[in-house]
């Protein structure tokens, strides 16, 4: 019975796995969303205060 | 900034509650179920391969309805709703064949049988892995929507399909042992962690399903705010 024990392990391995990968690529997806938000605002209130002194 | 990106992302007691859950029901699974008679140890993969299935159905049928509404109304909500669900029942229906296919190897000898239950879940997976490829390829936003959900409810078709399909046809899948009628059914113990998983799993779907959703509404507001510099 227990020389199955490791197909237990490969297959709790593998669920948590994906799980995991699954969150750190939302995660990092975020991250580069955040960055891409900042810069885009950024350059939105530039282009505003040339717009503003002009 | 839109509402749902200003938004906390999850309370913090929900990835709190769905931790405690999934410990509790690991600690369920490997020390208070009992060993199946035929199967021994290797039986327990069960409890987490068929919930991963029942979770991703549930996604799936999330997606197609909010993809229903969408296309009703045409209201973006809906939209992000419908990929945050979706991607997440791809995710919880790759773990229900990967399980299944490691608990196949001890039992039948093979990884892989191109049995009617194991081929229409491949090709669910199949579907929504297209569903995914064509989120990222369309690009004009209306019309990625407009056709996602059409797959999105395409897809849906296929899940009464994989519930009947080891009732229709009986072959190398196990008979149904949740409402398959006289001689199935399982021990109550063995229930009630089955259940319990399932209940752990279905706070995991939401978890994902609320983050992914938010990142969704960033991605509009990215796009809003490079259609506004382009038209200065």
């Amino acid at each position: 019975m227990n020389e199955n024990l490791h197909w237990i392990w490969y297959a709790f391995s593998i669920a948590w796995v994906v799980h995991i990968l699954y969150l750190v690529s939302i995660s990092s997806r975020e991250k580069k969303l955040r960055e891409q938000m900042d810069y885009l605002k950024t350059l939105l209130q530039q282009y505003e205060s040339k717009a503003g002194r002009t | 900034m839109p509402a749902e990106t200003q938004e906390k992302a999850l309370p913090i007691w929900l990835p709190a509650v769905t931790v405690a859950m999934l410990l509790t029901s690991l600690y369920l699974i490997f020390v208070w179920a009992p060993n199946e008679r035929t199967m021994g140890v290797v039986q327990r993969i069960f409890y987490f391969h068929l919930p991963s299935a029942f979770t991703a159905f549930i996604a799936f049928y999330i997606g197609g309805i909010a993809s229903i509404r969408y296309l009703i109304g045409r209201d973006n909500r809906f939209d992000d709703l419908s990929v945050a669900a979706n991607e997440a029942g791809f995710v919880f229906a790759i773990v229900n064949l990967l399980t299944g296919m490691m608990w196949a190897k001890p039992v039948w000898g093979v990884y892989w049988a191109w049995d009617p239950r194991l081929t229409t879940t491949l090709l669910l997976a199949l579907i929504y892995a297209g569903y995914l490829i064509l989120r990222q390829s369309v690009v004009e936003p209306g019309q990625r929507a407009v056709v996602c959900a059409v797959t999105s409810i395409f897809g849906m078709v296929d899940i009464p399909i994989i519930y009947m399909s080891n009732r229709w046809w009986r072959t190398q899948h196990p008979a149904p042992v949740l409402f398959g009628g006289e001689g199935s059914g399982l021990a109550t113990d063995m229930r009630i962690v089955l259940y319990f998983t399932f209940a752990s799993l279905l706070f995991l779907l939401w978890c994902l399903v609320r983050y992914r959703r938010r990142l969704e509404a960033m991605r509009r507001e990215v796009d809003g705010l490079r259609q506004t510099i382009h038209a200065l």
